[in-house]
């Protein structure tokens, strides 16, 4: 059985009777261990599709359908109690901005020690020691002096990894990485990705991994799950993705990396044809037809489902890729091989 | 450390400011003090004695260098009409007024703090309905009106409190202030739970609430440590910018509850044409607001890190 | 811009500009209607007290003093048999007139003195603000009164007092403004086409910048008006025999026993017209009004 399955999940905003679908039919699911990653343009619906595995989706969001399991237990149906244990234990969780998601008023290691007394019960004395461990563990030199830092007196990359001290402060089974380097500078992004690394095979941590950017996630997993306009579009292993991608929409993205090389994020170009879709009401056919260089007059009636139904590599494109210009295939991944 | 100094010298310069200002609006207005206090009867020999006197007969810098001297000494002057020292007078008159400020600031705190967080964390529901409600109604009301009005239902129709005067002791001071102070409590409420219900909404949407959460933290702990402290700081600094209004509001209600503060000896003395109490009150008056703005900036800075880096 | 314009082009946008003026009003939430109907109404009533008043303001009676509302007195009599109901009109007409004048006297002043001093910087501009810093800091009220203290109790006072203190808030605010729109490509523009700085502030940056403070005109009005109100209540604005709301509650404080209806409905007179000021701000101030505005 999989450590954790998302099907058929749904996400709307706004009024009830006249719902905006932001995510929609989207199901997954993660193996022990194993790296997932999640690709998608902003708006795509990948970060509120993670939040939702934390039951973070707040209001005015809602999860109107679909189930995520982990391991065994529906989170969608847990208690509040429950829910906090869950959160506390068995899964963290690493935000896009580590400027924000520390609170500026209390001392890093102080914030942390709260954490470890809450959820491990641990006495002060301990939690304060713990707090000064963990943070060398995720490589802070001076750690004992950092931890008497305020979120503010830390750099970046420094905050950032303050942050997977938290999330993997319980030693979790599942890490949800929220596009954990997008707001980094160039060499930090390596270390926090190096980080990452270390810190999953240390303890055998599956990860989710959310991002716009195919570098990272060519670097970082097993599997990729692509999305655009609130749906999954494409998924399988990184290579069979990334070597024949199926979807026009994932061709057309990684058209638009001009050089895959890890570590480096190449500006991408636009995807021709506009702007990705708002969230809004469930139309039918393929939401990505509006942009597509390859649509057909069918598009407008397919309904989007991955095929094959048992294959690991899966499309929601009913139409075999005929054509197109031949992919300009990267020169390195690192990290997959 | 420099900050705190920086900020204390800055309150420091404003309050010399306001000497100036109150000394220079009150010596170029037209009308004579003098004449006002001694009235039409008095002879013109007598004014001109009472003007040397006060020392109003010399040059307008000299006055002004004897005035800033004198109140950096403690001395506000005699007040001509009472014939005693200000600071005598003023003193007297002082507890009762802190009382009364304190007293409808835990009333609006009561109040408003619990109906703030409540709008925040469940828009659209009870509490914030509540918050429109007494927006749209307390925005055009007169506080002396209120008053007159709380004092009717819970003075004169229930008979709980005494509608006028002031006792003291413990248990009198309570009988006394509370109608006043809850009057300038519900003045204030709509200011506390509008503020404090804005920023809260603010923080709860801030990716560390999230991040807290997502840590397992209990709905409560995430509430109270780590969301009611980030927006309480902005709620302090507004609490401290109306304090000017709240001494506005006292000098009314202690004329409609007949208590002998400060507020009430500023308006005897304005009708007794007592130049000096009223300059007094004035920069007393001054002095506390630039004091609650220095202390809520001060507070601020122990409260939260980033302030004492930033300016 | 507009001087380039043919005249045709010009007169279209202004009929557009109507249009667009009467969609938006309709477009608001129903409690800015109510609210613009409330005060709409009073000022009307304000107005043409004169004409609407079923007795003269100081029409005395004594056969008739004390009496309760009555369909014959809407508010009821005082001690001296006044029509409580015609005396508010009237002294809803000098409230107005008082506190319109205070407000817009004091308005052009500061937005002048904060225009000048956000522009031209350097020590008049440290010098407006430390200025201003401190006339904010003193409670309104307070020095107002101080004022009054000078120049004597009475409306002479309160014209004096009130534009000597809040000319300043509308000098902050148009400072702050000002300081901004410095920055903006098209003052640079008005110094490279040669213009004056007389001309670069008052034809190009002033129009700008005199938004915000007409905005905040609005509440200040509110707040004159309680302040006046409680001025006259205190006995420090307006003098018998002249009608002013508060200074009938004061004089109607005395009879709070006997009666009621003298020293609150007045007073309601002012909570009314609060609320339906309130109620077009808080319509208009709701984000979702705010943003289609903008």
């Amino acid at each position: 059985m999989s450590l954790l399955t998302v099907d058929s999940l749904r996400i709307e905003f706004g009024p009830t009777s006249n719902p905006l679908t932001a995510v929609d039919r989207v199901g997954f699911s993660i193996e022990a261990g194993e790296v997932v990653g999640l690709i998608g343009e902003s708006g795509s619906g990948k970060s509120l599709t993670s939040r939702a595995i934390m039951r973070l989706v707040s209001y005015p969001g809602r999860i109107t359908d679909g189930s995520i399991i982990f391991d065994g237990r529906s989170i969608l149906e847990m208690s509040p109690r429950e829910l906090r244990d869950f959160r506390a234990r068995d899964v963290g969780m690493i935000f896009q901005d580590p400027f924000s998601s520390l609170n500026p008023v209390y001392r890093v290691g102080a914030q942390l020690a709260e954490t470890l007394r809450v959820n491990a019960g641990l006495s002060r004395r301990a939690a304060r020691n713990t707090a000064v461990e963990l943070l060398d563990s995720v490589g802070i030199p001076d750690a004992p002096r950092r931890a008497m830092s305020y979120p503010h007196e830390l750099s970046g990359g420094m905050r950032q990894r303050v942050m997977i001290a938290f999330a993997t402060a319980a030693k979790p089974r599942l890490l949800l990485a929220d596009e954990p380097t997008t707001a980094l500078d160039v060499t930090t992004q390596k270390q926090i990705l190096t980080l990452l690394s270390d810190m999953r095979h240390d303890n055998t941590m599956a990860m989710l991994l959310v991002s716009h950017d195919f570098g990272v996630i060519a670097q970082m997993c097993d599997r990729v799950v692509v999305m655009y306009g609130g749906r999954i579009v494409e998924s399988g292993q990184i290579l069979d993705v990334y070597e024949s991608p199926r979807h026009p929409y994932t061709k057309t993205l990684l058209a638009s990396v001009p050089h895959l090389e890890v570590g480096e994020r190449g500006r991408r170009r636009l995807i021709p044809g506009g702007q990705p879709p708002q969230p809004g009401t469930i139309q039918q056919g393929c939401v990505f037809t509006p942009r597509c260089s390859q649509s057909r007059e069918e598009c407008t009636r397919v309904s989007m489902t991955l095929e094959p139904p048992d294959s690991l590599h899966q499309s929601a494109c009913p139409f075999e890729p005929t054509s197109v210009e031949p992919m300009p295939l990267p020169l390195v991944i690192g990290g997959v091989t | 450390m420099r900050y705190v100094g920086k900020r204390v010298l800055q309150a420091v310069l404003v309050l010399w400011g306001l000497i100036t200002v109150i000394f220079f609006v009150l010596h170029l207005i037209p009308g004579d003090p003098v004449r006002a206090v001694l009235g039409g009867r008095a002879s013109d020999a007598t004014v001109q004695q009472v003007r040397e006197q006060l020392g109003l007969d010399r040059p307008l810098p000299e006055q002004y260098l004897r005035f800033l001297t004198d109140i950096v000494q403690g001395n506000l002057g005699t007040s001509l009409a009472l014939n005693d020292q200000v600071s005598h007078v003023l003193g007297q008159r002082l507890l009762p007024s802190i009382l009364l400020i304190a007293y409808g600031m835990f009333f609006a705190v009561l109040i408003g703090v619990p109906l703030g967080i409540q709008a925040a964390l469940r828009p659209n529901r009870a509490a914030d309905h509540i918050i429109r409600l007494q927006t749209t109604f307390l925005f055009g009301m007169p506080t002396f009106w209120l008053a007159l009005v709380l004092a009717l239902l819970f003075g004169l129709v229930l008979g709980w409190f005494p509608v006028s005067g002031y006792q003291t002791g413990l248990g009198g001071i309570l009988r006394s202030l509370t109608l006043p102070a809850l009057t300038l409590g519900l003045s204030l409420v709509v200011i506390v739970t509008r503020t404090l219900r804005s920023n809260l909404i603010e923080v709860l949407k801030s990716e560390y609430i999230e991040a807290a959460r997502s840590r397992g933290l209990s709905e409560r702990r995430v509430i109270v440590k780590h969301a009611l402290r980030n927006a309480a700081m902005p709620t302090l600094t507004i609490l401290s910018t109306i304090i000017g209004y709240l001494i506005g509001s006292t000098v009314v209600l202690e004329q409609v509850f007949r208590i002998p503060g400060a507020g009430s000896l500023l308006v005897q003395s304005i009708l007794r044409h007592d130049y000096q109490t009223v300059r007094a009150v004035a920069l007393l008056s001054g002095l506390v607001v630039i004091a609650a703005g220095l202390s809520a900036d001060l507070l601020q800075a122990i409260l939260d890190p980033r302030v004492r880096l930033a300016r | 811009m507009r001087a380039t314009q043919p005249p045709v082009p010009v007169a279209v946008e202004q009929k557009s500009f109507v249009l667009r003026a009467v969609t938006s009003v309709r477009e608001l939430p129903r409690s800015v209607h109510i609210g613009l109907v409330i005060v709409i109404i009073m000022v009307f009533a304000a107005v043409f007290a004169p004409l609407l008043a079923p007795y003269g303001p100081d029409d005395l009676n004594f056969g008739a003093s004390l009496l309760p509302p009555s369909p014959a007195h809407l508010m009821g009599t005082d001690e001296n048999g006044r029509d409580l109901f015609s005396r508010c009109l009237y002294a809803l007409r000098l409230d107005f007139l008082v506190v319109f004048f205070v407000t817009y006297v004091s308005l052009p002043f500061g937005v002048v003195v904060g225009a000048v001093a956000g522009y031209c910087g350097r020590a008049a501009d440290s010098v407006i603000a430390r200025v201003t810093d401190i006339m904010v800091a003193v409670p309104f009220l307070v020095l107002v009164a101080a004022v009054v203290a000078v120049v004597g109790p009475g409306m002479t006072g309160v014209l004096i007092a009130v534009p000597i203190i809040s000319w300043a808030m509308y000098a902050r605010l148009a400072r702050s403004e000002m300081l901004v729109l410095r920055e903006l490509a098209y003052m640079d523009a008005c110094i490279a086409l040669g213009f004056s700085r007389f001309r670069t502030i008052f034809r190009h940056g002033v129009p700008n910048l005199l938004r915000s403070s007409l905005v905040f005109s609005t509440v200040d009005l509110m707040g004159n008006l309680l302040l006046l109100a409680g001025l006259s209540f205190l006995g420090l604005g307006a003098q018998p025999p002249q009608s002013e709301l508060g200074a009938i509650i004061a004089d109607g404080q005395s009879y709070i026993l006997t009666a009621w209806w003298l020293a609150t409905l007045p007073g309601l007179v002012l909570v009314l017209f609060g609320i339906g000021v309130g109620m077009v701000g808080e319509g208009l101030s709701d984000g979702r009004v705010a943003g289609r505005s903008a």
